[in-house]
């Protein structure tokens, strides 16, 4: 049970990590992020940004030290393998209902953009069917298939950084000053936020045993988080230059609002087409996370993915129809933040000393043998 | 595998095709777009009368545009009431210019522009503009030259005026930034008619949201000269002939006035800094750096040696001086800091929150000193 024998053409390269972890963490988040972080920490935004990607980057670190423990498994089989069927099926399932949540506050939050944006008369169940559908496809076709989905996405949507050009010229950086002005507290408080926003990497924890070559993990994870990080400091920067205080604190998406003002002379109103575009954004974290949700169950319950993958999507697209308006979405979206700062982060750094001991036991092993 | 697939495929073209009409049509011969409202404040009710002006993309109609008076307590009242007098459904979608009364524009705007942040419909891009009489009669002036309709016109003349760098620009998103920034008060072009045609020949200095004072034409330039840099601005200086006696090549009789010689310059660059030398003793200095052609002289002088030049030069910096101490003392008396002094005072003193209101009292009593270094680049093809 611990070990997972996964043949070779479902395996994918490391270096997609690069791009799947990068499409896991950019959602939803994204577009509300800058005021969230600025009605914490202000103008030092950015130093909350820099304590939290240092955060970022040894959870990382931690969590591929103790997959490297294991070869071939996942976070299942490790504690099941350390602590026992029972508490590996447990913390299993823990993190089930919690991408499960996780899931569900991102089409929460995008049938929210479309109908705030775009058609406010769209029913909701129309949306979350076309999204449920593609995920329900994309799914289906298998590991490859997902991680291809969200290449292809990213690289359909990563351009749009570019048309941040256009604020930029309008910045006022008068807005920058007085700098260093927040105190610690306040500081931590961005980080906590801004930990919210970047969650999504857990999913390393159930994609290592498809990775083909494991010694170069490591470094593409760490490549993607930097990545992230880059990214929400660009777009944070550029929310609070373009935008004055009392502005910016009431933007609920400042990003998107941000788009408003670009306009091409065949298109008069790009943040249409943002909230549009927004959907292929979202697809790779539907994607992945029905993927991840539908491996693990199986792995606890034993049936077939398949059938935990329609499970879990009519299970959804239920919740969707009874959650629709704008408290269930920010209380959604609080939850999976709160649980994300335990099981993202805390989480393992409590497995760690674990992993320690079992590595120093198989030397000592090995050692005696020899 | 391949049995999946097809399944999916099949499902997603159904939900598409069953679901497509699930939302609203806009057909767009159907719509009243509204490019520009109107605001004031009626005297005799709590309501205000709005000036609607649509227009409407349907080629079997000659006149695509009509305006419609109707009246609400609300902004999007108006709308809803306008669209009683309307066969065609009103949407904001196109909205271009937003202009407020002299009722109004008294009395302090920000209340208007709630929807117009809250509704998603709306562009940021739209200009902020106060009339100095009735919007009523502003937008009833029938000389729109060959725009469609005065909606269209309106947008136009503002963007031509803010494209040349004559005036400042205030679109909606630079006129909330401006008024929530602290130590910053937004500007607005004026408009006026004359000859039954709309034209700029004001703008007006606010106090956060309350049109205070005005600036004219000439005045706009050493405003926009501290709030913005100038890529190709344009100013006509009057400097006294006496100065320039000695270098006068040869002196022609000048109808407009024996005494004065008129200056000209244009592709003019500037550069300004505001920095804080004493926050106690609210102290400023300004520096600024201001490079360009002379294009016109009403009197020749031989600007290709360098005495003639220098003087030249020394010259425009004391006229410029002059002007901005005129300019900056009318707007500490009207209370309206549009250059932003605060906001440099507000970062010089770090730790300490400064609000707008603390601001317009320290305002009047601040002292500013200028150091203005003017070149001139090139003077024509004539010496």
């Amino acid at each position: 049970m611990s070990q997972l024998d996964i043949p070779l053409d479902q395996k994918i390269k490391a270096v997609y990590l690069f791009i799947v972890l990068h499409t896991m963490q950019i959602g939803v988040g994204i577009a509300g992020y800058p005021q969230l972080v600025f009605m914490e920490a202000g103008r030092d935004s950015w130093m909350s940004i820099i304590v939290a990607a240092i955060v970022l980057h040894l959870t990382i670190a931690c969590i591929v030290f103790i997959l490297n423990t294991h070869k071939d498994t996942d976070l299942h089989g490790i504690l099941t393998s350390w602590f026992g069927s029972f508490i590996g099926k447990l913390i299993t399932l823990v993190f089930i209902v919690y991408f499960f949540i996780m899931f569900l506050s991102v089409i929460l939050n995008y049938i929210e953009f479309v109908q705030v944006f775009i058609f406010p008369q769209m029913s909701s169940w129309f949306i979350s069917a076309a999204l449920l559908t593609l995920v329900l496809y994309a799914v289906l076709g298998g590991i490859r298939v997902a991680v291809g989905a969200s290449i292809v996405f990213f690289f359909g949507s990563i351009w749009m950084l570019g048309l941040l050009t256009e604020p930029i010229a309008l910045l006022d950086y008068d807005g920058y000053f007085p700098m260093f002005e927040a105190d610690m507290r306040a500081i931590l408080e961005g980080a906590k936020i801004t930990s919210f926003t970047i969650l999504g990497f857990e999913l390393l924890w159930f994609l290592y045993p498809y990775i083909h070559d494991k010694s170069k993990v490591h470094r593409y994870s760490q490549l993607a988080m930097a990545f992230t990080i880059a990214m929400i400091t660009v777009i944070t920067m550029v929310s609070i230059g373009f935008y004055a205080q009392g502005q910016l604190e009431s933007k609920i998406w400042p990003l998107l609002s941000m788009m408003k003002i670009i306009s091409f002379p065949m298109f008069e109103r790009f943040d249409i087409l943002a909230v549009a575009l927004w959907m292929i954004i979202i697809l790779p974290n539907l994607i992945l996370l029905a993927w991840m949700l539908s491996i693990s169950s199986k792995r606890v319950f034993g049936w077939k993915q398949k059938y935990f993958l329609y499970l879990f999507v009519l299970i959804a697209f239920i919740c969707q129809y009874h959650f629709d308006n704008r408290h269930y979405v920010n209380m959604f979206t609080d939850y999976v933040g709160q649980a994300g700062m335990y099981l993202g982060f805390l989480f393992p750094f409590l497995l760690l000393p674990f992993a320690i001991y079992k590595r120093v036991k198989g030397k000592k092993k090995a050692n005696a043998k020899n | 595998m391949r049995k999946t697939n097809c399944l999916g495929i099949i499902l997603s073209f159904f939900i598409l095709i069953t679901s497509s009409s699930c939302i609203e049509p806009n057909i767009i011969e159907e719509l009243g777009i509204v490019t520009a409202y109107g605001f004031d404040q009626n005297p005799d009710t709590q309501e205000i009368d709005g000036t609607v002006v649509l227009y409407q993309f349907n080629p079997d109609i000659t006149d695509a545009s009509q305006i419609i008076h109707s009246s609400g307590a609300t902004f999007d009242t108006i709308r809803a009431n306008a669209n009683k007098q309307s066969g065609y459904q009103i949407v904001n979608g196109q909205l271009q210019t937003l202009i407020f009364g002299p009722t109004i524009s008294e009395e302090g705007i920000f209340p208007y522009l709630d929807t117009i942040e809250r509704n998603a419909a709306v562009s940021d891009m739209l200009y902020v503009a106060v009339a100095d009489q009735p919007t009523r009669d502003l937008m009833s002036a029938s000389n729109y030259e060959e725009a469609p309709n005065i909606g269209i016109y309106l947008h136009r003349l503002i963007e031509t005026a803010v494209k040349s760098e004559v005036i400042v620009s205030s679109t909606f998103h630079e006129f909330m930034r401006s008024y929530f920034r602290v130590g910053l008060d937004p500007v607005v072009p004026i408009l006026t008619v004359e000859d039954n045609k709309v034209e700029v020949n004001a703008i007006g200095m606010m106090q956060n949201d309350v049109l205070v004072g005005t600036l004219s034409m000439d005045e706009i330039f050493y405003a926009r000269l501290l709030r913005d840099r100038f890529k190709e601005g344009r100013v006509e200086l009057t400097m006294n002939l006496d100065d320039f006696d000695e270098y006068i090549t040869q002196y022609v009789n000048d109808p407009r006035s024996e005494d004065d010689l008129h200056v000209v310059i244009d592709q003019l660059g500037s550069r300004a800094s505001i920095n804080v030398t004493d926050t106690e003793a609210l102290n400023f200095e300004v520096d600024i750096k201001l490079n360009g052609r002379v294009i016109e002289l009403s009197q020749r002088i031989n600007l290709d040696e360098p005495g003639p030049l220098k003087k030249m030069e020394s010259e425009i910096e004391r006229q410029i001086e002059e002007n901005l101490i005129e300019v900056v003392g009318r707007s500490q008396e009207l209370g309206s800091d549009i250059f932003g002094f605060g906001v440099q005072y507000n970062n010089a003193t770090r730790g300490q929150s400064l609000t707008t209101d603390d601001w317009h009292d320290l305002f009047p009593n601040i002292n500013v000193n200028y150091n203005i270094d003017v070149e001139i680049k090139r003077f024509g093809i004539v010496q």
